[in-house]
């Protein structure tokens, strides 16, 4: 049941904000990042698949989130929006950390996730 | 007698002149599981322009931040300023440092914190080189018809300055990186 003070809040109809200059909330493990985003056991899969892919490093739970660079928590924010439940996502200056063939690896995702996308740049 | 001024313990003699750095070849283990090799030395000049360029993960913030900032942060022959990646702390840490001794000025984003720190670099009348350290900016603000020598390192993914020399960094695995001097940028040439 959804509480009472989100039915009068527009929750469902906001984007969730993805801004690569703030890639990171947490500083310690990957797990308290993905509480954040709400993200399932499943979509913690696809979110690992993914990065591997994209990143050629392994995440888990428990990795450690400062030893990632900083164009790679760009590209973990990224994947955490999109394999979690919100529906709208506006991200914004993503293609400035990335290098260019990984910004088109994000892109491609981004496009393909069925989502509402907004591109901005502050 | 010796003169003990000239023999301070902790401050090494890595540089070749004022606002230059000299990074020697050879490996540098900058955290657990991950090296970057250096097969030829590279100096850093002042005067000059270079652009560390390469793939995300491939230990360029890592190279500003365990390599070139070891051994610039004892130099007294040179002013440094430094952005850092993803700056939103050291936008805090500026705020504050502006607060006491430019109270009137406003710090809200990149652009300001460049703005003040050549600001307080004019008030210097000693002309020494000043290194300036750029980790993925938004903004390269660098002023022109500056009283002193610049040399300028930046990492940018975005940026590819026309007179830059290229610093590379090539994955060779997750675990290392080759660091080279190049002729011009291979990421953005792509």
């Amino acid at each position: 049941m959804i509480p009472k003070a989100l039915l009068y809040m527009d929750i469902m109809h906001d984007y969730l904000i993805a801004d690569a200059e703030h890639p990171l909330i947490c500083s310690d493990k990957l797990w308290d990042e993905m509480l954040l985003y709400n993200i399932n056991p499943a979509a913690a899969d696809r979110l690992y698949r993914d990065f591997r892919a994209i990143c050629k490093k392994e995440v888990s739970a428990d990795s450690s989130l400062k030893e990632l660079s900083g164009g790679q928590k760009v590209i973990l924010m990224a994947l955490l929006a999109l394999h979690s439940p919100a529906d709208s996502i506006s991200f914004i200056n993503l293609e400035h950390s990335l290098d260019p063939g990984r910004f088109c690896k994000i892109r491609d995702l981004i496009i393909h996730s069925g989502k509402n996308i907004l591109w901005e740049r502050a | 007698m010796q003169d003990s001024r000239f023999d301070h313990p902790q401050r090494e003699k890595h540089f070749v002149g004022a606002g230059m750095i000299q990074v020697k070849a050879g490996n540098y283990h900058v955290w657990q599981g991950f090296t970057l090799t250096l097969k030829e030395e590279i100096i850093f000049r002042a005067g000059n322009v270079y652009h560390l360029s390469g793939p995300n993960g491939s230990g360029k913030s890592s190279f500003i931040h365990k390599v070139l900032w070891e051994k610039i942060i004892k130099r007294d022959d040179c002013y440094v300023i430094r952005i850092q990646q993803q700056m939103d702390l050291q936008l805090y840490a500026m705020r504050a440092w502006a607060a006491i001794y430019y109270p009137k000025s406003r710090i809200v984003d990149e652009k300001d914190v460049w703005d003040l720190m050549w600001t307080d670099l004019a008030k210097m009348k000693d002309g020494k080189p000043v290194v300036v350290i750029s980790d993925e900016a938004k903004k390269l603000v660098i002023p022109q018809g500056l009283k002193r020598e610049i040399c300028l390192i930046y990492s940018s993914h975005i940026y590819n300055l026309p007179e830059s020399r290229a610093v590379n960094f090539e994955p060779v695995n997750g675990s290392q990186s080759m660091v080279y001097e190049g002729s011009s940028s291979r990421e953005l040439s792509q």
